[in-house]
């Protein structure tokens, strides 16, 4: 299986262009009510910010998306167009997301115990800095390759 | 506080926005640069500041830079770079609009749009926004603008006439010849010729300001060319003249058109010949006065009625006269001059010191004091005292015919923080003590009593003041009228239709066809909530 490194020029533009584009759609909004928590926030907040951030992760007038549903058409470029289900960023985010799936069920069903707040939030926060990663790794690659 | 559009085609920065930063007025979001366009029309250069994003996710004919016949991947590259495209059109359009790309800068591709940018945007630290980083991000601009607004009691603006009107004194202040400043009564033209024209005239010696409504004909020509002992009745000793006091400084003659026209001969002389002689003497003084003068009168009119002098009016040099706006002008500006007049206020010791005993009262500690107009409550932040006008308050204020201009303006604010701050020193503390609401009802018993004009507030319903601008045709100026008064009777029955009913047709039977008629206007009931108190 090819790793980002594998990748030739076109394939590498490719690259970076999805993974602008996730950290954007995912990372950005996957954890965005969470940066905006602050210190003194109560449980109810960082709850209702996990909800936002899981279950509307995009919201405009193209209607509501959840993380699964930003995260799918990424995951099938990732892993089946540019092969690269083992390159480990693309597998921290895969693993990631699977778990957060029953996260995401937990909350929509109102059923999400309070303990698992604050891992929720973050393992959400994980999947934005590996998208952020992600990112940066292939920019830093095509500007090795100049 | 400040005006801010949010330029994303999400819908949750707003809210984060309105809920983890609420001490700011948010507009928005606009999705594409189309809709910005509308919001920053609408808003007549409210906005201070722009929230933008970078990657606009959004139909094809609502992109900027779209070419024909682009291919799917040019589009993704056009919507990944599509902030930077509406960044060049905000430039171009509103320059002086401060922008912040959600984004770090390092985080941007190689952009020549960026790199040809003037004046850059400021850029977030981060690629990923959050509310502390944002509100340090915001205040910091917003200080170094409002700075720029204001200049000591002077407040200055950002709109395009004071910034002219500052151009043109700066030049004028510096020549030689005189300077004429005309306007309404209180709209501050002593305070530009003591704070702006004589420090920048580089005179040397003293600002002498005389106001000749004051001084009794009989005495003008005493009072400004002073006498000596016995040079009439009742003059019992020699007396400096104002000119001569102003030597080689600068004197302010306000309420010019109330010189006699004796006092106006003599005037003239000395304007021609440089040198004054004080009543009853011979001796002759040279004088070096920069001359600023001030009316509210026509003064050409004066000249053709004969009651002021021709060959006067032209040595005044009246084709450089300056005009300050009324006050119902530069309505857009009434939030930041609230601002600006709390803040001169609070310097004074009768604010000074019930603002001392408002803090100690509800244990707040020394801190500063921030004004904010029409937004929500502020957060709570150590020793900060926020002065709150909530925007039902600000809606009576921007209704009110300020016949009195900036002068009557200061003091309603005055006063009405003074009644609020009384208010706070005698009750007991309550969840938020460092909030002081200046309530609607302070500023509606004020604004009774204010104005020149008896009766100057028009009753709900009965009449409001529409501001418009110029459009393609008569019906959109009376579709821009009727949507403005329907606006205001929206607010002012908090979206009772039957009331409006009654105050249109005069039966509240009728509310379904106001309603209709509310939506055809384009009239938004969930926008205008959020303007509700």
């Amino acid at each position: 299986m090819p790793a980002l490194n594998d990748l030739d020029a076109d394939e590498l533009d490719a690259a970076a262009a999805l993974a602008g584009r996730l950290k954007h759609d995912l990372g950005k909004y996957v954890a965005f009510g969470a940066r905006w928590l602050d210190d003194a926030a109560t449980a109810e907040q960082r709850k209702s910010a996990l909800r936002d951030d899981l279950l509307q992760t995009r919201r405009g007038p193209d209607g509501t998306h959840d993380a699964l549903a930003v995260w799918a058409p990424y995951r099938d470029a990732l892993c089946d167009e540019l092969g690269l289900a083992e390159e480990p960023l693309v597998q921290t985010l895969v693993h990631a997301m699977q778990s957060l799936a029953s996260v995401i069920d937990d909350l929509r069903r109102d059923a999400l115990p309070a303990d698992r707040v604050d891992p929720s939030l973050a393992l959400a926060r994980q999947v934005s800095d590996a998208c952020r990663d992600l990112h940066r790794r292939v920019r830093a690659l095509e500007n090795d390759r100049g | 506080m400040a005006d801010i559009l949010v330029i994303d085609d999400q819908d949750r920065t707003l809210e984060l926005c309105r809920r983890s930063i609420p001490e700011h007025r948010y507009r928005g979001p606009a999705r594409s640069w189309k809709e910005a366009q509308q919001i920053l029309a609408r808003a007549r250069g409210r906005v201070d500041l722009v929230l933008l994003d970078v990657h606009f996710d959004i139909p094809t004919e609502d992109l900027l830079g779209v070419e024909d016949g682009a291919s799917k991947r040019s589009l993704d590259r056009t919507k990944a770079r599509q902030g930077l495209l509406i960044l060049q059109e905000l430039r171009s359009r509103y320059p002086s609009l401060a922008v912040v790309l959600m984004t770090a800068r390092e985080d941007l591709p190689d952009d020549q749009l960026i790199d040809d940018a003037e004046d850059l945007p400021y850029f977030l630290d981060d690629e990923f926004v959050d509310a502390r980083a944002l509100r340090v991000q915001i205040a910091r601009i917003v200080d170094a603008r409002r700075g720029q607004e204001s200049e000591g009691p002077i407040f200055w603006g950002r709109g395009l006439a004071m910034r002219r009107l500052r151009q043109r004194l700066e030049v004028l202040a510096r020549g030689g010849l005189p300077v004429v400043l005309l306007g309404p009564t209180g709209t501050g033209k002593s305070l530009l010729a003591r704070h702006y024209v004589h420090p920048r005239s580089g005179r040397t010696g003293q600002f002498v300001s005389v106001d000749l409504s004051t001084v009794p004909q009989e005495l003008m020509a005493s009072h400004l060319f002073g006498s000596v002992r016995g040079a009439y009745t009742g003059s019992i000793s020699d007396r400096t003249g104002a000119f001569e006091a102003a030597h080689q400084g600068t004197l302010f003659l306000d309420e010019i058109g109330n010189l006699s026209l004796d006092a106006q001969k003599m005037l003239l002389s000395v304007l021609q010949e440089g040198v004054v002689t004080r009543l009853g003497d011979t001796k002759e003084r040279t004088v070096d006065v920069k001359l600023v003068v001030a009316t509210n009168e026509d003064l050409a009119s004066r000249v053709r009625q004969g009651t002021f002098r021709a060959d006067l009016y032209m040595r005044l040099n009246p084709a450089a006269a300056v005009t300050l706006p009324s006050l119902d002008e530069r309505q857009i500006e009434l939030d930041r001059l609230l601002e600006h007049c709390l803040a001169q206020a609070l310097r004074r010791p009768a604010l000074r010191d019930l603002l001392k005993e408002v803090r100690r009262r509800h244990g707040l500690g020394d801190g500063d004091v921030r004004v904010y107009a029409g937004a929500g409550v502020p957060e709570a932040q150590a020793g900060v005292v926020s002065l709150l006008f909530p925007e039902r308050s600000m809606r009576l204020l921007r209704s009110h015919h300020w016949s009195g201009n900036l002068r009557e303006f200061a003091m309603v604010a005055e006063n009405a923080v003074l009644f609020a701050l009384s208010e706070m020193a005698t009750v007991p503390g309550g969840d938020r003590a460092d909030v002081v609401q200046v309530r609607p009802k302070i500023v509606r018993d004020l604004l009774a009593h204010s104005g020149l004009e008896p009766g100057s507030d028009p009753a709900p319903g009965a009449g409001i003041r529409v501001v418009l601008e110029p459009a393609d045709t008569l019906n959109k100026v009376a579709q821009a009228c009727e949507r403005q008064y329907f606006e205001h009777l929206w607010l002012e029955h908090r979206g009772d239709f039957a009331g409006m009913a009654q105050i249109l047709l005069g039966d509240r039977e009728h509310a379904r066809k106001v309603q209709l008629r509310f939506n055809q206007l384009g009239l938004k009931v969930r926008a205008l909530k959020e303007r509700l108190t």
